[in-house]
């Protein structure tokens, strides 16, 4: 051994002044940055779970947003097309409308005029029946036979016939 | 590259190998650095023992220069940690930031191999980390292992007889080597070009009659039967120590000269200004002392039977190495698992003591073959090494405590 | 004559010792490089992975060394 070197109280000396760098490191320098180094790698931790969050959430907002506007864009068109569906609605009313006034208005005008014209055959009717017994008051006052009674009846319902035809 | 580039290193090239240990075998070798005392102990610091406690078992406590790097590496490691400690910020500064790679390097080790014990294990393994790495870097930095201070020849010749006392009882010379510097003064230096300055001390010096050492004086020399002559006028010694004619006209002062190299062949050329002995340095990486990493491998091992001790219970744990429940076999593979827990300590041991060591060795041995670029890439494999083996020891540490604690069962 | 034996002692044991481990590395290469092949995309785990394993047999040889230091130096 003592060939080698190798000593006791050599051996002794270096292992306390490990033992002791063993303690001040320990101590003085591990410990703290230890810390440091925890400290370190939380925070980094923390800031990155709180970025890829942040990241989630923008992610989300932008889907969000994405879904509204086209939302929003669907909305418009199904409006759009709705107030175009009323319109034509509105139009195609509008016209049957105008349509059926027109009809009514037509058939209306028509009436009045069948009803005017069988008012004024009434009329000439009742007018020529006036005339009429006007006339066979005239002949009767003046007597009549049966004869001419009878031919001027026909003779006057002939007449009257050919205008109410007419 | 361009071409200046290519040229300077090739110039570099040549010089290194012509000034280096080829050049030596041709008398270049003018930059060939000393190959440095190579020996398994550490070194003390201080001549005399800091405490000389006469007991047997403990030594005398000397400081050693092993001591002194792992001191400097503690003080060193607790500058950093004061320094990061004074202003610890969520935003770290340079210092913190170089903290703090480190403790993610680790962390993340740790967390791979012991899992949900990676806090538990973690201080223990970054220390030895930061400990053996520390270490090994600035044992290659230049001041460790080249400065220092002599030993006096006769110290060396008496740590030689002291030791040759206990294994059989003479002192063989031939075997104890010496270094020569220049200069005499307190500070002295290892001699440019001195590749060849290890001398053996019964050729450099001469052994008195009561077993002292005495260096050769000037003008004399040793003859083949080891007595001290004086050399004649008009000659001189030559580099194999035989005597030679002066060249006529020549000043025979000129071949006392500093230029004069003091070779194995050459053992009397020793001169006046010129001190003999043996550079004893005052820093050398702690970890290529073994008592540094047996340390090491000591405090984890306690550490991860204390782990496994409070997590299993003394039984649970005893149970893996003496176990008589489960048949002979069991008692047999117990009894293994004592063995291999001492085998752990051997090879966390050897493996940094020998890889720092070998690695001081690959160093000296590469800047005496081609010094000044030699080393260039050698000292970056160390610097990789070092990391490479804090790296291991603390990932070894990691991986035996998450086996320690694993109950029976489990493996 | 000590020291001769001493010296072919030294050389045997890191010459023998060496075997091992270069063994090792070359079947350690040659795998981590067969692994890269089918996978490259794990290549800095294979190179980590090999690395790793590279120094425990690097490390024999280490062994090998230091006994021959010891042969040298202490015996």
């Amino acid at each position: 051994m003592e060939a080698l070197g190798i000593n006791l109280a050599q051996l002794i000396t270096q292992t306390v002044g490990f033992l002791v760098l063993l303690w001040l490191l320990s101590k003085f320098l591990y410990r703290p940055v230890l810390k440091v180094l925890d400290d370190r790698s939380d925070r980094i931790k923390a800031s990155l779970d709180s970025a890829a969050k942040a990241k989630e959430e923008a992610v989300e907002t932008q889907a969000k947003i994405e879904k509204q506007i086209l939302e929003a864009r669907e909305e418009g068109q199904a409006r759009i097309a709705e107030a175009q569906q009323m319109a034509e609605r509105f139009r195609e009313e509008q016209m049957a409308k105008a349509q059926e006034e027109i009809v009514a208005e037509k058939e209306r005008a028509e009436a009045e005029i069948q009803r005017e014209r069988v008012a004024a055959i009434e009329e000439l009717r009742r007018e020529f029946a006036s005339l009429a017994i006007n006339a066979a008051e005239r002949v009767v006052d003046r007597s009549l036979d049966s004869g001419a009674h009878q031919e001027v009846i026909e003779k006057v319902l002939e007449e009257s016939t050919s205008i109410k035809r007419s | 590259m361009s071409r200046p580039v290519i040229l300077v290193v090739l110039i570099g090239i040549i010089v290194s190998i012509l000034g280096g240990a080829i050049g030596n075998a041709f008398g270049l070798g003018f930059l060939g650095s000393p190959i440095a005392h190579i020996q398994l102990p550490a070194e003390p610091v201080f001549p005399k023992p800091f405490i000389d406690t006469g007991s047997g078992l403990i030594g005398d406590i000397t400081i050693t220069n092993t001591m002194v790097a792992s001191w400097i590496t503690i003080v060193i490691l607790a500058a950093v940690t004061f320094t990061v400690n004074r202003k610890i910020r969520e935003v770290p500064g340079r210092i913190q930031g170089l903290a703090e790679v480190t403790f993610e390097f680790l962390l993340g080790l740790a967390r791979n191999i012991a899992g949900d014990n990676a806090r538990r294990f973690f201080p223990l393994a970054m220390t030895i980390f930061l400990f053996i790495l520390v270490n090994n870097w600035i044992g290659i930095l230049p001041g460790f292992g080249t400065i220092g201070w002599v030993e006096s020849p006769e110290k060396v010749v008496h740590h030689a007889e002291v030791k040759a006392e206990k294994d059989h009882g003479h002192v063989n010379l031939d075997t104890v080597h010496l270094q020569v510097f220049e200069g005499t003064g307190p500070i002295v230096l290892l001699p440019p070009g001195s590749i060849d300055n290890h001398m053996k001390v019964s050729q450099g010096y001469y052994l008195t009659d009561d077993g002292g050492l005495k260096d050769v004086p000037e003008g004399q020399y040793l003859d083949d039967h080891g007595h001290l002559k004086d050399i004649p006028e008009g000659q001189y010694l030559d580099d194999h120590g035989h005597l030679k004619d002066i060249p006529e006209g020549e000043n025979k002062e000129n071949w006392y000269g500093y230029e004069r190299k003091v070779s194995k062949e050459t053992p009397n050329l020793l001169i006046k200004s010129q001190t003999p002995g043996l550079l004893i340095p005052y820093l050398r990486s702690a970890n290529s002392d073994l008592n540094t990493p047996l340390a090491l491998a000591l405090v984890a091992m306690v550490m991860i039977h204390w782990w496994a001790f409070s997590t299993l219970g003394v039984f649970g744990h005893l149970g893996k190495f003496i176990n008589f429940k489960q048949g002979p076999i069991m008692f047999v593979v117990g009894i293994l698992e004592i063995i291999g827990e001492l085998a752990r300590i051997v090879s966390f041991t050897f493996r940094l003591f020998g890889n720092i060591f070998a690695g001081e060795m690959l160093l000296i041995v590469m800047a005496f073959l081609l010094p000044v670029i030699g080393i260039i890439p050698f000292l970056g494999m160390e610097l990789f090494v070092g990391f490479m083996q804090a790296t291991v020891f603390a990932v070894l540490t990691l991986l035996f405590g998450s086996m320690a604690v694993a109950s029976h069962d489990e493996h | 004559m000590e020291g001769d034996i001493k010296t072919i002692g030294a050389a045997i044991a890191i010459g023998l010792g060496a075997i091992g481990p270069g063994l090792a590395i070359g079947q350690l290469a040659g795998k981590a490089m067969e692994a890269l092949g089918r996978n490259p995309e794990a290549a800095g785990e294979i190179r980590q992975n090999m690395v790793l394993a590279l120094v425990f047999a690097e490390a024999i040889a280490i062994y090998a060394l230091v006994i021959a230091a010891l042969l040298i130096f202490v015996a």
